[in-house]
């Protein structure tokens, strides 16, 4: 049977009321999902289960080696019902990054766990907040606030870099000088907009007959 | 019947998951009869063997002497009771790798 509601996990017999996570409890489930991720990419069992009970461990806050008791559907379920209920209710270009861009980011000094200190300190370093206030935060707040903080981090660096020398290429054939911007991380760049559609005159269609390549089939087909 | 954990269910579609429809099909009769083509396609039977023996607990040399028949049906009402249609959906939405 499925779960009862979506704002609800079952796990053996106990029906668990699920609450949206605030900000601390949030980065916990996020590190953990992915890890979730990482290893299903890498078919990666071991991991792949044990983040999963952990992910669910953490939300519902029963011990990991009780999980192991029930049918792993209601563990998906349950896991599928917490992801959902802790989205969040906007789309911030700071969270559109690729699971994959971020594992490759990893650097000598990370740690399981760090995210929500790098958050802490961010967060606390420029509104003054205590650990407490700042680990109650509704996790809509807290990646806003963040994202204004990486924000304001980045124009102030584009600024500073303006004003230096390495800013600027020269041209001394045509003594013009040119700015080169300071990159900016993935999540500020615009996303590319879909390609338009356009229409081809038929008589500069390809003559014959035209085969389109089927992924699904793996063969090609005769377009619609 | 095994214990049918997130542990034994991954196994499952790490044996399974190169011989599953692409399409989810409500059908469970249909969907179960396109796993055991892709296997028999692929000749690849151990598949088939090691998917039993991991959801009944079945030895391979219980399954060889009982009437292939019998194995496939075996094979069937496990899979049904294992829930692969949802089994297969969740693994192929998180992108495990098979």
């Amino acid at each position: 049977m499925e779960n009862l509601s979506a704002n609800h996990a079952l796990l053996g017999k106990v029906e668990y009321p699920l609450v949206r996570s605030k900000l601390r409890a949030w980065l916990v489930l996020e590190d953990l999902y992915s890890n979730i991720i990482e290893a299903a990419e890498l078919g990666n069992r071991t991991d792949f289960v044990s983040s999963m009970y952990s992910y669910v461990s953490a939300a519902l806050s029963i011990p990991t080696e009780d999980m192991q008791s029930y049918p792993w559907y209601e563990v998906t379920r349950a896991f599928r019902n917490i992801f959902a209920v802790n989205i969040p209710s906007f789309d911030f270009p700071l969270l559109r990054k690729k699971i994959q861009e971020k594992i490759k980011e990893k650097v000598e000094w990370e740690y399981p766990g760090r995210t929500w200190f790098v958050w802490l300190h961010l967060l606390a370093k420029n509104y003054g907040w205590d650990i407490k206030y700042v680990e109650n935060l509704d996790l809509d707040d807290g990646v806003a606030l963040l994202q204004e903080i990486l924000l304001d981090a980045q124009l102030e660096k584009e600024w500073t870099w303006s004003l230096s020398e390495i800013a600027y290429s020269s041209d001394p054939t045509t003594h013009t000088t040119k700015f080169i911007p300071l990159e900016r991380p993935e999540w500020m760049k615009p996303t590319p907009k879909p390609m338009k559609k356009v229409k081809i005159k038929a008589s500069e269609l390809p003559v014959g007959l035209v085969l389109k390549w089927d992924t699904d089939t793996n063969e090609y087909t005769r377009p619609q | 019947m095994n214990t049918q954990d997130l542990n034994e269910a991954t196994k499952l579609y790490q044996i399974l998951g190169n011989y599953v429809p692409s399409v989810p099909n409500e059908d469970y009769l249909d969907y179960i009869n396109v796993i055991f083509e892709n296997i028999k396609e692929s000749g690849n039977y151990n598949a088939y063997f090691d998917a039993i023996q991991l959801m009944t607990g079945a030895t391979y040399n219980t399954l060889t002497q009982q009437e292939p028949s019998d194995v496939l049906e075996l094979f069937i009402n496990s899979l049904v009771e294992w829930h692969i249609v949802e089994l297969v959906a969740f693994f192929k939405n998180i992108g495990y790798k098979a």
